[in-house]
């Protein structure tokens, strides 16, 4: 049996989709950013890492799609009058712009040296590899960026202001 | 690479006639072919005056030992320039770098920095206005500065200046700038790996913006010419944040060398190497020139996500950046997530 569903509960569903797909694909990425901080084999760093960079393309669709059903969805909705979901927005962009700037060369950083060191560099010591794998920059992006997934879903259900 | 033939531009002045000079010591030290070129029409020069110009600087490549070429051509001089070096298979552009200097240096379009940009081979960019002596015996630069950043671009700008150092007999300083020591020490330890045994390389690690930090090392260490890939000349990057060449060419108070890293052909292979290369009407390949002289050409787009492809060097594969796919010389599929090799191609 069919349902009638309104423009705003179709675009609302698109929204959802780009969330999930977003979860699924960087889930991903958080998962091997974790896991990172244990393992301390070159090659296995860089395997971890290329999967984690496969993700992204999934990443990037899932988010056109989460922005384009909230764009339509929030005119739909007229919900541009509410700073609820102003500031969901001023969330994703801090996120964004955190993600670009520490995250995207940290693991760029951390994956010129595993490589080199897969190629028995001895430029790189292992001690060195710890240290880079350790540095608290990584967590608390992961941190942020967990906060920030838990935050903007509560904007959105409970819409406090 | 071999600049056994070198062009250089000239429009009679005497800022050119240093260009001339430079050339014509260079085209003397590697036993080269020098090509004297003038453009006649964008500057209102009637044919004989372009004559003279030309015959004027040959006298002066004559003098110090070296018989020129004269070439004069209708156009705007930059194009003439590359359309000479291009005609004449040239493996070196010199040009004095009138327009470069400080007060003109937002103003694009400026002859050298348009050849740097257009040019189908390497660019050597004089110094004309305070030049550092240049020793009458011996190699014409007394050492050469590098810089590299580790990318492939930069490494192949490592190699043509360790096989400029070769050509003239001079060691070459290999500088990586960055704040971060642990890629300062993998940057120079790659220069380090591609090093001909008989070729002195010392290395350092500077501090601060790289044009600045370059040129301040050459000249804290003596080096006569600075040697810069062409990468971030071109597009829209050189126009919203220029590039490091490009600083580096506005900064420099002494020559420097253009190395065409970006935008090569299949001529810039050497054997045993392999690059993404420019076929002809803008189709890239995977090339790589065999001992032999045969090249294996792929499509240099990755079968998994379509980013483009770079040599490996050191391990002679050809590694996706994006996601880390690497294929063998044939194209083969060494390591994931690609899963298809890539396709052969025709020259």
């Amino acid at each position: 049996m069919l349902v009638a569903i309104s423009a705003y509960q179709l675009w609302f569903f698109v929204h959802l989709l780009g969330v999930f797909g977003l979860f699924l694909s960087h889930g991903v990425s958080a998962g091997v950013a974790l896991k990172l901080r244990r393992e301390r084999d070159p090659v296995r760093i860089d395997a971890l890492l290329q999967l984690s960079a496969s993700s992204i393309p999934a990443f990037y669709v899932s988010f056109l799609v989460l922005v384009t059903g909230g764009v339509v969805a929030g005119f739909l909705g007229s919900w541009w009058s509410q700073m609820w979901i102003w500031a969901s927005i001023g969330i994703l962009v801090a996120i964004l712009i955190s993600m670009y700037a520490i995250a995207g060369p940290y693991y760029r950083r951390v994956r010129t040296i595993v490589q080199a060191m897969a190629r028995g560099s001895e430029a790189v010591t292992a001690e060195q590899l710890d240290g880079i794998l350790r540095a608290p920059s990584a967590l608390w992006n992961a941190i942020f960026g967990f906060t920030a997934l838990l935050v903007i879903p509560y904007l959105m259900v409970f819409k406090p202001f | 690479m071999g600049y056994t033939r070198i062009v250089v531009g000239t429009d009679g002045s005497e800022t050119a006639g240093r260009a001339v000079d430079r050339a014509a010591r260079l085209a003397k030290d590697l036993d080269g072919t020098l090509f004297l070129v003038t453009a006649s029409a964008p500057i209102g020069m009637i044919d004989s005056v372009a004559e003279e110009i030309v015959v004027a600087a040959r006298d002066r490549a004559r003098a110090r030992g070296v018989e020129a070429q004269g070439v004069v051509q209708e156009g705007d001089p930059a194009e003439v320039l590359t359309s000479v070096a291009a005609s004449k298979d040239a493996g070196l552009v010199v040009v004095g770098d009138q327009g470069l200097g400080k007060a003109r240096r937002f103003k694009l379009g400026g002859v050298a920095e348009r050849v740097a940009v257009m040019a189908p081979c390497d660019v050597l960019i004089v110094e004309t206005q305070n030049p550092p002596e240049a020793p009458s015996e011996g190699p014409v630069y007394p050492r050469l500065l590098v810089g590299t950043d580790g990318s492939p671009t930069a490494t192949a700008a490592v190699q043509r200046a360790y096989d400029f150092g070769m050509m003239i007999g001079v060691g070459v300083l290999v500088a990586t700038v960055t704040g971060d020591d642990v890629l300062a020490a993998i940057h120079l330890e790659e220069a380090q790996k591609i090093k001909p045994r008989a070729l002195g390389v010392e290395t350092r690690v500077l501090r601060g913006e790289p044009a600045k930090a370059l040129v301040k090392e050459a000249d804290d260490e003596g080096c006569g010419l600075i040697v810069v890939g062409n990468r971030g000349l071109t597009g829209a990057r050189r126009v919203l944040l220029g590039s490091v060449p490009s600083r580096v060419a506005h900064r420099a108070d002494r020559d420097v060398l253009i190395a065409r890293t970006v935008g090569r052909t299949i001529k810039d292979l050497r054997p045993g190497r392999g690059g993404v290369v420019d076929a002809g009407d803008g189709k890239m390949i995977a090339a790589f020139l065999e001992e032999d002289g045969t090249i294996r050409a792929l499509d240099p787009r990755c079968t998994h996500m379509g980013c483009t492809v770079r040599f490996n060097q050191s391990e002679q594969t050809w590694d996706c950046p994006c996601h880390g796919s690497r294929y063998d010389l044939e194209g083969e599929v060494l390591q994931g997530p690609a899963k298809k090799p890539l396709s052969p191609t025709k020259l």
